[in-house]
């Protein structure tokens, strides 16, 4: 169920990040790369869940998700690939 | 065109955290983080606590529930300021929720702040709240293995009080197995024994409880 907080903080940080590049949010986003740290406890079905939830309609909702698992702690947002 | 991020997305919660943590320090308050399954005793423990406490402290509690106020309702016979935090299903308090019921504390008047997550041995552990110190309540009835099952939260303790421990028998639970399955995650918290119908057996958190109070206090000074 955290996962549902997880995707709404993780939405806020990529808005946050495409808006000091592109303040009219004008750019479709067709990837996200996300960095699941340990302990792994975030599950990704439910994350994807909720995460697509929240983008549905919007700049993001057909962005590719990917993870990759890291040893450092924690849940990033590590890179966006934006439509040219 | 690839724009690189990289950054925690827990960074929101503990940033606020961090900034409900600065502010228990500027007021010399105690933070006390409980968290537990559900069941395992948090607001009895709490009750007694209280009731031993407060003729010499001044004692606030954010209650955190699902969707009830029952818990909050149990503790108003001891006149204290008290705030209910429903989580409307959410499944752990966040830094968030925290600082919003802090507003409604006259935290001039307070000493130590009991916070009291919801039930749930996974997603607390996860949210930094700002608090000084993190108990776990560990009810003997859920057995040994829960310590390595759920290892985040034991490895994230101050303290670990393995509660109800008069069950053990029934339970057939070996109460020193289940405090080395604790040690072996988490060897620098204080494990502490303790049961409702044993008042004497609080009498170690007590201490420990006032002793991190008075130290809070002088920090002010």
């Amino acid at each position: 169920m955290h996962e549902a907080k997880i995707a709404e903080y993780s939405l806020s940080i990529i808005k946050e990040v495409l808006i000091e590049k592109y303040p009219l949010l004008d750019k479709k986003v067709t990837k996200v790369v996300f960095a699941i740290g340990r302990p792994y406890t975030v599950m990704r079905d439910s994350f994807e869940f909720y995460f697509s939830e929240l983008v549905k309609g919007s700049f993001m909702e057909d962005a590719e998700l990917v993870y990759e698992y890291v040893e450092q702690e924690g849940f990033y947002v590590s890179s966006l690939d934006v439509e040219e | 065109m690839e724009i690189k991020v990289l950054k925690n997305v827990m960074i929101k919660n503990n940033s606020i955290g961090a900034d409900n943590r600065a502010f228990f320090r500027e007021k010399a308050v105690l933070a006390v983080n409980l968290v537990s399954s559900p069941g395992a005793g948090k607001t009895t423990l709490l009750e007694s606590t209280i009731d031993k406490m407060r003729s010499k402290y001044k004692v606030a509690v954010i209650e955190g529930d699902l969707y009830t106020s029952r818990d909050a309702e149990r503790l108003e016979k001891f006149n204290i300021q008290i705030v209910q935090i429903n989580t409307e299903g959410g499944c752990h308090l966040d830094a968030r929720m925290v600082s919003g019921a802090i507003k409604e504390i006259n935290i001039d008047d307070v000493d130590v702040l009991f916070i009291e997550n919801v039930g749930n041995l996974v997603c607390p552990a996860s949210f930094d709240l700002g608090e000084a110190k993190r108990i776990l309540i560990y009810s003997i009835a859920e057995g040994a293995d829960k310590p390595q099952k759920y290892s985040t939260m034991f490895k994230t303790a101050d303290v670990v009080l393995i509660n109800k421990v008069d069950l053990s028998t029934a339970c057939r639970v070996d109460v020193d197995h289940v405090e080395k399955e604790i040690r072996s995650i988490n060897d620098k918290a204080l494990v502490l024994r303790t049961t409702a119908v044993d008042p004497h057996s609080l009498r170690e958190w007590m201490m420990w409880l006032e002793g991190e109070i008075e130290r809070s206090k002088k920090s002010k000074d």
